[in-house]
């Protein structure tokens, strides 16, 4: 097992590098010169030629790719042309957490939620309630999130003055204040999954608990609701983790949109003024954050596979 | 043999539907959508008759109206612009950039995933290394990567969804040629003699195509919210182009006492995309037969 | 364990070897249960016709017929889970000391699933979690059912594994079903269905799936310690020399009716009903020479159909049979439904 896991690492590492150089490739696509950008409007051949030889851009792009990398992976990002700040600490440091909170707050609400709903549904096939969840559901993958949010804020912040529409407020600081903060936007985040994982619950529980050893477990004299939430759920975990790891790239786009709705200092919203600013530097940073959040989750979801199922364990 | 466990169900309430009237029933739903559909694309498409005002027209006299006051049905939004009418030339934009990108990632995606699917050895382990990666970023990032190169603009928006579609699109193409591919009859086809670009060409791409068109039909609702995402961000469609996203993005501020502004244009985009959905559902459900169970 | 020839496992090799070798019913002849009349609807289909029967405490019973006949279907409902609402029920199935249980709540069937009632389904691997330990699995019923401590419910686990013929015992107890043979898996469940000490165990099919050399070997190991514990037994078969070998009493189900039954020496030596007389004739012995295959057709299940349901497929059947149902009559030491018997 270690052997396997093992390879996957390997082949984790293997994607992140082609990222990497896609995402290097980007900065070089991308138009305008950063020397002129950094030098501002006025400057002497001297200057720009010394910055061009300080910079390294001089040498062959190869070693501009490798340079790159090295200063990538010590956490050397480079600096804002704008506030003249390193990338790293504002990207990294500052807005990476914001976008973390939000992510894993919006997955678990969707969790814990969307989960019981899931069997609830199931245990419930064809009844009003279910088909009531059926169109819910439906509407709640399709429904943009965006707007799912400017409408919360309308409703709960504006009309009733329940929460904040805007700011964060780091939880570790101030945790009611930063609950506050985060609940639109958590739950407007979370209403996609909370659609998909109820859906899938449902989907997947309706299907164990036709197999053989839930009537073996009743005619051993399981009460109804240990059937369904000891043995049904432990069997639907591998699908169901499966499917939240294929969805994560989903969470990450919401999020981005999300953090723009409520104003959050995220790496999404850090992304977008990026690409406003013409900041490429940053837009590159936060491709690559977003890359290798994905990528290490997937890889995590991909190890957790034996655990979860017995079957793929190495006899 | 008996089915047993089919035999016991769980004790609870399992109430029994007809199972014609389910199957009407689901198809009523998905009949109902495609005519909403319809309907906004028939709106896209004569916009120009269909509009009481020019989508530009300012008209400071009236701005901020809210709906069903004074000749403007949906309301006006800051700059006095008919929101009916900027919401119907929206959804021409939101449908040409949902096909369009659609249409560059099917593209893309079936070269990327029949190549992936076709070589062997280090080739395709090194494509599907690559496909890998396309599909490490999600689509509105890597969109938002691509505007940041091509710029802001209708064209560019089609261009950089469609780019970012290619990943999710090559990975279905790839799948699907690997089991056309294991069918017997390709096998029988090389065997006997017949070239390979031939087999290919007669036989995989046909039985690849078809799925692709399904898959195609269903990501046309996750186009048009990537592109809406991008111009609610302000990085999509430049202003003051009718585009629902970017119409939300101007009514945002305004939420506390004109919400129609955003709102007018969301409940229209929120309809498509659900209408979208429950056709795509549809279609899903009756062509591709990876979903059809047995009997 | 090393696989043992047929015939150095005791098995028979032919049906009316088996026949001379009757097992003598023990010695306890009240009815552990009665069946009377029962009928079962599901949807339009009437699964179950009028079935009725009686077990005694100690004995085996072998519900035998084609696939589809309801044999499942019976056994099931005798273990509480096909009830009402899911489907309809008539009749009456009584329970020593229980009563009757045909309505009971699905609170009174917990009192007697897993304790006085057990279950062997026909797939071992299909019937044990994939996901759990079969320590695990065996474990949590002593401790919920039996009340037993962890370290008591480990120890009594063990016992009950060697008891079944598994060697090795504590690193079985950790080791997760897909791990173990077809052969192995069935005995764990066995182990489990005993080990409340029930008064009726049900097995249904529980040697399809297995090799033959395998079969005989769980058929004496089921019969060996329902014995054992004094406890009846009902088989759900379709192999007629396997219930020849081991069942006291038969039942013969063909379309959810049951067209003969009795004590199985009787009934199997001297079948009256045409259908059991076909069954018999199907069964190969090892120096047959002439298959007698019963002409094809399925059941209908429709509920108004009245009339007895082989009669399409009876080469004896006259015009009565299919619109007069035959009740079931004590006929030459067995009860006969039949107008028309050889």
């Amino acid at each position: 097992m270690l052997w396997r896991a093992t390879g996957k690492i390997l082949q984790t590492l293997m994607v992140l590098q082609i990222v990497s150089v896609v995402s290097f490739t980007l900065l070089k696509l991308a138009p305008g010169d950063p020397i002129q950008i950094m030098l501002g409007t006025e400057y002497s051949p001297e200057a720009y030629a010394s910055l061009v030889k300080q910079l390294g851009l001089d040498r062959p792009v190869v070693e501009q790719y490798v340079r790159w990398l090295g200063n990538f992976v010590i956490g050397d990002w480079g600096v804002s042309y704008v506030s003249k700040a390193p990338i790293f600490q504002f990207a990294f440091v500052e807005a990476l957490p914001v976008t973390l909170t939000l992510a894993a707050s919006a997955l678990g609400l969707a969790i814990l939620v969307g989960v019981p709903l899931g069997v609830l549904s199931a245990t419930r096939k064809g009844s009003s309630w279910d088909n009531i969840t059926a169109v819910f559901t439906l509407a709640g993958t399709s429904f943009p999130s965006f707007y799912l949010g400017i409408l919360l804020i309308w409703l709960f912040g504006v009309k009733l003055g329940l929460f904040p529409t805007m700011g964060f407020v780091p939880p570790w600081q101030d945790f009611w204040g930063g609950v506050a903060h985060m609940t639109l936007p958590a739950v407007t985040l979370s209403i996609y999954f909370l659609a998909m994982i109820v859906r899938m619950t449902r989907a997947n529980l309706v299907e164990a608990l036709e197999q053989p050893y839930i009537a073996a477990a009743r005619a051993r004299g399981e009460p109804q609701w240990r059937v369904v939430w000891v043995h049904g759920l432990r069997n639907i975990l591998m699908p169901l983790v499966t499917i939240i790891g294929l969805q994560l790239g989903a969470l990450l786009q919401g999020a981005v949109l999300t953090e723009t709705v409520f104003s959050l200092p995220g790496v999404g919203q850090m992304i977008t003024n990026a690409v406003l600013n013409r900041e490429y530097g940053i837009v590159q940073a936060g491709v690559m954050i977003t890359a290798c959040l994905f990528i290490t989750t997937n890889l995590l979801v991909d190890l957790a596979y034996p655990y979860l199922d017995p079957r793929l364990r190495p006899r | 043999m008996v089915d047993l466990a089919a035999q016991a169900p769980l004790a609870g309430r399992e109430r029994r539907t007809g199972v014609f009237w389910a199957y009407a029933r689901s198809n009523v739903y998905v009949l109902f959508a495609a005519a909403v559909v319809a309907m906004f694309v028939l709106s896209a498409a004569f916009a120009p008759l269909v509009a009481p005002y020019p989508p530009l027209q300012q008209d400071m006299t009236s701005f901020m109206s809210p709906p069903l006051f004074e000749g403007h049905l949906l309301g006006t939004d800051s700059f006095g612009r008919d929101l009916l009418s900027r919401t119907i030339y929206g959804a021409r934009y939101a449908l040409a950039i949902g096909f369009g990108a659609v249409l560059i990632g099917a593209c893309g995606g079936l070269v990327v995933g029949m190549a992936a699917g076709l070589s062997g050895g280090t080739t395709e382990w090194a494509l599907m290394r690559f496909i890998d990666a396309l599909l490490a970023l999600p689509s509105l990032i890597m969109a938002i990567a691509f505007i940041s190169i091509l710029g802001q603009g209708v064209d560019k928006v089609i261009l950089a969804v469609g780019v970012a579609l290619i990943g999710p699109f090559s990975r279905t193409v790839r799948a699907d040629v690997l089991q056309v591919k294991a069918q017997a009859f390709v096998e029988a086809a090389g065997l006997m003699g017949v070239k390979r670009l031939a087999i290919v060409w007669r036989h995989i791409l046909p039985n690849v195509i078809f799925p692709l068109a399904v898959q195609a039909t269903i990501r046309v609702s996750y186009a048009v919210l990537v592109s809406s995402g991008l111009s609610f961000l302000g990085i999509g469609v430049a202003p003051p182009t009718p585009d629902w996203g970017l119409m939300i993005a101007e009514g945002r501020s305004f939420v506390s006492f004109a919400p129609w502004i955003a709102g007018v244009p969301g409940t229209a985009l929120a309809i498509l995309l659900i209408a979208l959905s429950v056709v795509g559902d549809g279609v899903r459900e009756r062509f591709d037969p990876k979903l059809r169970k047995p009997g | 364990m090393k696989p043992m020839s047929l015939a150095a496992t005791g098995a028979a090799t032919s049906l009316p070897e088996a026949l001379e070798r009757h097992v003598e019913p023990a010695p306890h002849k009240a009815a552990l249960l009665t069946v009377e009349d029962l009928s079962l609807m599901r949807g339009d289909s009437l699964i179950l016709d009028n079935v009725s029967f009686m077990l005694r405490r100690g004995a085996t019973l072998g519900l035998v017929g084609e696939s589809g006949a309801g044999k499942s279907t019976i056994a099931l409902a005798l273990i509480g889970l096909l009830r009402p609402p899911e489907v309809g029920l008539a009749g009456r199935i009584c329970l020593e000391q229980a009563g009757d249980v045909t309505n009971a709540t699905e609170a009174a069937w917990l009192k007697l699933r897993g304790r006085r009632v057990t279950m062997i389904f026909q797939d071992a691997s299909a019937a044990l979690n994939p996901c759990f330990t079969i320590g695990r699995q065996i474990m949590t019923p002593l401790r919920r059912v039996l009340g037993l401590g962890r370290t008591a419910a480990r120890a009594r686990a063990i016992e009950l594994l060697e008891s079944v013929g598994l060697n090795d015992a504590p690193s079985r107890l950790a080791a997760y079903p897909h791990q173990l043979s077809g052969g192995m898996q069935q005995r764990v469940m066995i182990a489990i269905a005993l080990s409340s000490n029930p008064d009726l165990l049900l097995a249904d099919e529980p040697t399809s799936a297995l090799d033959v050399t395998i079969q005989a070997q769980i058929i004496r190991l089921i019969m060996d310690e329902t014995r054992r514990r004094a406890a009846s037994c009902i088989f759900v078969l379709h192999d007629l020399a396997l219930a020849s070998q081991c069942c006291d009493d038969i039942v013969v189900l063909y379309g959810g009716q049951v067209v003969e039954t009795g004590p199985s020496r009787v009934v199997l030596s001297e079948p009256l009903h045409p259908y059991t007389q076909a069954l018999k004739a199907c069964v190969l012995e090892l120096e047959t020479e002439d298959l007698q295959p019963l002409p094809s057709g399925a059941p209908s299940f429709a509920s108004r159909a009245p009339g007895c349901r082989f009669a399409p497929r009876c080469a004896r059947a006259l015009d009565k049979c299919a619109s007069v149902k035959p009740m079931l009559i004590e006929t030459r030491g067995r009860q006969l439904a039949c107008w028309n018997p050889a």
